[in-house]
């Protein structure tokens, strides 16, 4: 008898101290996935009738959503889902729950008939209170995600004729589940006014909407979060700059600042306010810190443009000097350069930062005339005598020149521009002289044979 | 010789300048009035809405909160809100030249050809701040009283957004205007 009291007393005691650990310290992350309690939230506080509306509904139907609403800043300052997804009537997003959705299992009676709302929120909505932000964001690089692939006929065939084997109902294919998910695209909408399913969902950057706003501000700051402190981590960007022709977080890994990182990112402060985010507050750098970030006497930026020399993702890298969104040339090189150069100098020496940035720039040079024009001569040359294929991804001279600039050739500038040895040397380099011996070798077959191997 | 002649000023002189003294003031007075009355007679959406090509215009704002349909009954007129409200001569000089514009375009243009959807995508142009604030005069202290608007409206007190009233206010004064304008367009 003793030994079951005993058992018992011990389980009870194991019982409620399993429970009490979960209570204080770990409470915020496990709210998260916890849906149990986001269905007992009733806010009140600070929100109109409409926006609580929306809540009282969509906390048993999104659990997900709200609960991320939930904890977001917008939550704190009383922004809910109304004031971003309300929209006037004539609209071509606006609809009516009753409209679309089969309503009988819900309480109608909390749906006001003068309140439409849409399902796609564009950047122009955000900039009703974000209007810095916006305008920062309009002025750069990200801006033309989208735009710049419009005219390329040559990369619609490559996705659709190639890719998609030019099959009529499944060619798109390729592009909706790859380009769109980065670059967006138009988004169309059906005669409901919902976007179809051949350009939604999607989270690219340069997302044009039905009113024509560029952008996406959820690509980086993903709903219904919207935070701050996702968008200063390196995941942000990752979801798109990876992989064989950009591989920039594969690159900030690689360098030194993501050796900090991953080794100590998990105790550093993220969620400093906006423009005060210093050293101090971090060890090193994310992607964030050194594009974007107000740093020193640096301000906060949504142009990523704007601390860039070389635009080291074109097919020969020059020195930016455009203030133009569509412009490959997009930014100032030489200010771009200084402000860059203050970044850095918040951690480092001048001696460091001039030093690195000589090193880095030799590697952009090197590329452009040691590998890209001779390879490029050798292409015009080709073209002119007929002696390069119309399917270029027949083509072996072509295929080998488009991997030289797109993908080992940026891998090269972007290595060594990030300071990422590996992607600088065996990723970059060493495949580029590859290449280029590969160039000369068809080149040569080619102008001795007059044909085409 | 009369004391007035031994002056120099002649009897006629002297009634002509009391007359001036009394007629010139009722003139300033009387073309003020008649000016006034003028202004305000073409500001609003009776005098605008003479013309056809305004029908839509005029019927999406009797249905918003700026044509009068608020709870407060409070109402701007087109003016208020479409000429620059800086100073009296741009006022003048700009309400003149719209004016102007507005009655040649009636005369000359090929009014079934404006695209006047096409024309909304620009309405940092035609919908004046300076007209806004002239109603929403303390608009910044009370923004202060919630957070959604003090953060919203911060950056353009703070003059660090180029951005207008109407460039986040896209459709304020018409309600559902895209509607009245495809049913305008129908009607023809």
């Amino acid at each position: 008898m003793n030994i079951i009291r005993k058992l018992s007393t011990i389980f009870i005691m194991l019982a409620c101290s399993s429970g009490l650990a979960q209570e204080p310290g770990a409470v915020m992350d496990k709210d998260a996935g916890d849906l149990s309690s986001i269905k007992t939230i009733a806010v009140t506080r600070g929100l109109t009738e409409a926006g609580k509306n929306c809540i009282s509904c969509h906390r048993d139907i999104d659990p997900g959503i709200v609960s991320d609403w939930k904890q977001s800043r917008h939550g704190h300052v009383g922004v809910s889902c109304i004031d971003c997804h309300a929209v006037p009537a004539d609209s071509p997003t606006a609809i009516q729950h009753e409209d679309i959705f089969d309503m009988d299992e819900y309480d109608t009676s909390l749906l006001d008939r003068d309140v439409q709302i849409s399902v796609l929120v564009p950047p122009s909505t955000c900039a009703r209170c974000h209007a810095v932000e916006h305008e920062q964001f309009a002025a750069s690089g990200h801006f033309r995600s989208y735009h710049q692939i419009i005219p390329k006929d040559n990369l619609h065939a490559l996705v659709e004729v190639h890719e998609g084997r030019n099959i009529p109902e499944l060619k798109t294919a390729p592009s909706e589940t790859g380009c769109m998910q980065c670059h967006g695209t138009v988004i169309k909408l059906d005669d409901n006014g919902r976007p179809t399913p051949d350009t939604w969902p999607n989270a690219g950057m340069g997302n044009i909407y039905p009113n024509e706003s560029t952008g996406n501000c959820s690509a980086c700051h993903t709903r219904h979060k919207f935070s701050l402190a996702e968008a200063r981590k390196p995941f942000a960007c990752a979801s798109c700059h990876l992989g064989p022709d950009h591989p920039d977080i594969e690159i900030f890994e690689n360098s030194k600042h993501g050796h900090i990182y991953n080794t100590q990112g998990d105790e550093w402060t993220w969620d400093t306010a906006p423009g005060a985010w210093e050293p101090g507050d971090y060890r090193g750098p994310t992607c964030a810190t050194c594009h974007m970030s107000g740093i020193g006497d640096l301000l906060t930026t949504h142009n990523i443009s704007e601390r860039l020399y070389w635009n080291g993702w074109a097919k020969r890298s020059e020195m930016r000097n455009s203030t133009d969104p569509m412009s490959p040339l997009l930014g100032n090189g030489p200010e771009g350069r200084k402000k860059m150069k203050q970044v850095c100098n918040s951690c480092h020496g001048t001696l460091h930062t001039d030093g690195f940035f000589e090193q880095a720039d030799k590697a952009v040079k090197l590329y452009n005339v040691g590998y890209y024009d001779p390879a490029k001569k050798m292409l015009d040359e080709l073209g002119e005598k007929g002696l390069l294929k119309d399917n270029p991804w027949t083509d072996e001279f072509q295929i080998v020149f488009y991997h030289l600039w797109h993908h080992e050739g940026r891998r090269a500038r972007q290595g060594a521009l990030m300071g990422a040895p590996d992607y600088a040397h065996w990723h970059g380099f060493f495949e580029l002289q590859q290449d280029l011996y590969k160039l000369e070798e068809l080149y040569e077959k080619r102008l001795e044979t007059g044909k085409i191997e | 010789m009369t004391s007035a002649e031994e002056d120099g000023i002649s009897p006629r002189t002297l009634k002509l300048a009391m007359a001036a003294l009394v007629l010139v003031p009722v003139a300033v007075f009387v073309s003020w009035v008649v000016t006034e009355i003028m202004v305000q007679q073409t500001a609003g959406a009776p005098f605008c809405g003479s013309c056809h090509t305004m029908d839509a215009m005029v019927a999406a704002y009797q249905r918003d909160i700026h044509g009068g349909a608020g709870s407060e009954g409070v109402k701007a007129k087109c003016t208020h809100c479409h000429v620059p409200h800086d100073n009296p001569v741009t006022y003048m000089f700009m309400k003149t030249r719209f004016g102007l514009h507005d009655a040649w375009a009636q005369l000359t243009y090929d009014l079934d050809a404006i695209d006047w959807q096409a024309k909304r995508a620009h309405s940092e142009d035609y919908v004046f701040d300076s007209g806004c604030l002239q109603c929403h005069k303390d608009l910044q202290r009370a923004s202060e009283a919630s957070a959604v608007s003090f953060v919203a409206h911060r950056p353009y007190f703070l003059g660090t957004t180029t951005s207008q009233c109407v460039s986040c206010h896209d459709r304020v004064g018409h309600k559902n205007l895209s509607e009245q304008l495809a049913r305008a367009s129908e009607g023809e």
